[in-house]
């Protein structure tokens, strides 16, 4: 209350403008960036680590070895087992470099989704979705089209809106098939497998098949690297974006195994079980590997 | 076997159907939560530049950048983020116009940036922020999703909510009372020479109401303009919004009006159109906006009415407690639905001192407290009906940085700014900033205009956010609880 009391010191000024000072006040805002999850790069991480790092000091040891002591004896054996051990080393890189190329691929999918979704910034979201539509081309007629029609695209919600209308049935569709294909194959082979050990078998492996099947409808090129960290994103969909499709879908699957037509069609209920399962996951995988997903 | 399966298909959709809208409905009980923010004000405290800021720090949040402390700490667990996303909710089928928060901020961000444009219309915009659950168990059931609807508007606008529940009579008796004093008194000469030779007995004449009408619209743009006034009524006069002048608001406080005027006078018509205003403003504004919303910012730009003079500050003081009862009560018929326990009371009201960042740091608390000082009584009216109320002191955009300057052979603490138009730091020292309402002995009845700063640098792909000062305790004070 003093100041108060006291009354106004000074009335406000202006002053005269530094000459030396700066020309624009803002320069030194750059906010950090938030802490990021925590990796996933746990004990069994440094463990699978540290056994590679083993065994491929170990293969390099020994091809090393191998090499010297070829030379050792011939010349000519020596130069061969170089070539075969660069012929190897080779192979191993270029999988590698596939390997590369396909998670950021996947990277690219994630970048576009973020970038459809958050509006953000049209350019990116332009740039990404030529670079997708590129990559999707391959198996989809229709990117073409949609791609001509990007220039015109304001905003990313326009963007979207366009990729949705042209892409999302076409790629909604060719899922379903993939999914449909899945489960009566997958049925069938429960329905004569010789013992229930086996079901859960055949569903894994037919599930991997199915996700690297989605993941290349939507432009994706799953290595092995890939189809491990598509199963995890596929898990997360199930879980998070796919939750209500999926309780739904279990309480149709509940209902619908119980209606007595159902029953006497010559399902059996573990084939049944095991073609629905196939379904759901082509959906859930759809969701993950599609950009024009929530 | 045809029908049999033709059956099945039509069971199978059937049943999802059903299961999808349960589980849909389900979904949005757990996760979803939806809140209509108010962000109102008076005229040229900075709304739409509050709404873009917010906006665009959010969507950089989003982005994983830390532009919000306060916030991003409220999302922070186990030494990480639970925030997923921040997105603007695409367009649907809305009747309202869309808030140009692109329009907006690429103006702010252009390489001569300049501040937007008085608000002309009402909009709206909403975004989403999504995160996971702080529980673990119920991270298994999805995604917490908080939806805010934000509604622009122009703050001449609110003004009228005071005018809901007066008649003509008494509206002409109020309004007339304050123009006879200075500084409206001045403004307002031409049209009070006017009253004097017109009665509310006279023939309804549509030219003289005319005449009336544009001299009082004039008196009122010259107490905004030149004196820095808030508190005028109708609000229409001075923004009409897109309908334009239609004949319903050619009317002005007339002296001497009774309550119930004779048929064909000059008093019954302007008492019709006053109640048709009055009707259209509550259909098209009120009760269809206003209704509904759950948390309340309330912007005051304290600063600019203590430097507007003595007349300017008590005229923003009345206009913030008019606003928080009327706001409070509700109008009419919704007050008594609000009795009937039918309407959500507010959930949390906060009062934002805008443009703080024209005054030091060590100025600050002041301003805070000498908002809280002039708000006082209109947060009581609020407390009474147990909405949390919150002060705050911010600049959604700051445009400014503290430093120190010489004055007088003193040093003092002043802020640096660019001055719209200037190519240089120019300091500014803001004088004392009273931590209370000031004695009268305060006033010098010097009128001093604020300087407006140029926005400060603002990345225009936006993923830095806007430079701000405390738009985060804001944010975390009205919304930090959903979060």
């Amino acid at each position: 209350m003093s100041e108060v009391a006291s009354g106004r010191l000074q009335p406000p000024l202006l002053l005269q403008a530094e000459q030396d000072g700066p020309q624009a006040i803002g320069a030194d805002w750059n906010p950090p960036a938030l802490a990021a999850p925590p990796s996933r790069f746990g004990s069994a991480g440094y463990l699978g680590l540290g056994f590679g790092i083993l065994l491929a000091s170990w293969l390099l040891v020994s091809v090393v070895t191998a090499i010297a002591g070829a030379f050792a004896i011939s010349p000519g054996l020596g130069a061969g087992a170089t070539l075969l051990a660069a012929l190897g080393a080779g192979l191993v890189a270029f999988a590698g470099l596939r390997e590369w190329r396909s998670l950021r691929r996947l990277r690219q999918v994630e970048a576009l989704r973020a970038a459809l979704r958050d509006g953000a910034d049209p350019e990116a979201a332009r740039r990404l979705s030529l670079e997708w539509l590129g990559d999707l081309g391959r198996h989809v007629p229709e990117a073409a089209a949609a791609a001509a029609m990007l220039a015109d695209a304001a905003d990313p919600a326009e963007i979207r809106a366009l990729l949705r209308g042209r892409l999302a049935d076409r790629l909604r569709g060719a899922t379903r098939a993939i999914g449909l294909r899945a489960a009566s194959e997958a049925g069938a082979l429960v329905a004569i497998s010789p013992h229930p050990s086996w079901d859960g078998l055949i569903v894994a492996l037919r599930g991997v098949r199915v996700i690297r099947q989605v993941a290349e409808l939507h432009g994706l090129r799953p290595g092995p690297v890939v189809t491990m960290a598509l199963f995890g994103r596929v898990a997360r969909s199930a879980v998070e974006t796919a939750t209500v499709d999926l309780m739904s879908q279990a309480a149709a699957d509940h209902v619908l195994n119980g209606l007595p037509v159902i029953k006497h069609l010559g399902a059996i209920s573990g084939a049944s079980t095991a073609a629905f399962r196939l379904y759901r996951l082509t959906q859930a995988a759809g969701q993950a590997c599609s950009p024009l997903a929530e | 076997m045809t029908a049999a399966t033709g059956l099945a298909a039509w069971a199978w959709s059937g049943v999802r159907d059903m299961a999808e809208t349960a589980a849909g409905t389900l979904d949005a009980t757990l996760n979803e939560h939806r809140i209509r923010l108010a962000v109102t004000g008076l005229s040229r405290s900075g709304k739409t530049v509050f709404i873009t800021s917010l906006i665009q720090n959010l969507l950089a949040l989003g982005h994983g950048r830390d532009t919000l402390p306060l916030v991003s700490a409220r999302l922070a667990q186990a030494g990480h983020t639970r925030l997923r996303s921040v997105r603007l909710v695409p367009t649907g089928v809305e009747t309202l116009p869309h808030f140009d928060f692109r329009g907006h901020f690429a103006a702010l961000a252009a390489q001569q940036p300049a501040w937007p444009r008085r608000t002309q219309n009402l909009a709206q915009i909403s975004l989403v922020i999504e995160a996971d659950h702080a529980s673990g168990l119920r991270q298994r059931l999805g995604r917490r999703r908080v939806r805010l609807d934000i509604l622009d508007y122009p703050g001449e606008w609110l003004l009228d909510l005071p005018l809901l529940d007066r008649s003509f009579a008494d509206w002409s008796r109020e309004t007339l009372a304050a123009l006879a004093v200075p500084p409206r008194q001045r403004h307002a000469a031409a049209f009070l020479d006017f009253l004097r030779a017109i009665a509310p007995g006279d023939r309804q004449d549509d030219g003289l109401a005319r005449r009336g009408h544009d001299l009082y619209r004039r008196s009122l743009e010259a107490c905004r303009d030149e004196a820095g006034l808030h508190y005028l009524q109708p609000g229409r006069f001075l923004c009409p919004g897109p309908q334009g002048e239609a004949p319903f608001l050619w009317f002005f406080p007339l002296p001497g009006v009774p309550e119930t005027p004779a048929a064909g006078s000059l008093g019954a018509l302007l008492r019709d159109r006053f109640e048709t205003y009055k009707r259209q403003i509550r259909a098209d504004f009120f009760d269809t906006h206003f209704r509904a919303f759950d948390r309340q910012v309330v912007l005051v730009d304290v600063l600019g009415a203590l430097h507007a003079g003595q007349a300017a500050f008590e005229d923003t003081a009345r206009a913030i407690l008019d606003l928080a009862q009327a706001l409070r009560d509700g109008w009419g018929f919704w007050s008594r639905r609000r009795w009937l326990g039918l309407v959500r009371p507010i959930e949390h009201v906060a009062f934002v001192a805008t443009k703080a960042d024209h005054v030091p740091a060590l100025n600050r608390t002041n301003l805070r407290n000498l908002l809280e000082a002039l708000a006082q009584p209109a947060a009581r009216s609020w407390e009474t009906v147990r909405a949390p109320v919150s002060y705050h002191a911010a600049a959604a955009i700051r445009s400014t940085e503290d430093g120190s300057a010489v004055l007088g052979g003193r040093t003092v603490e002043v802020v640096k700014g660019v001055v719209l138009g200037e190519d240089r730091v120019r300091p500014f020292y803001v004088g004392q900033v009273p931590s209370a309402v000031p004695p009268a002995s305060f006033w010098t009845g010097q009128y001093f205009a604020m300087p407006v700063f140029r926005p400060p640098l603002i990345d225009a792909s936006g993923t830095a956010g806007i430079r701000h000062l405390g738009l985060d305790e804001v944010l975390d004070a009205v919304i930090g609880d959903l979060l």
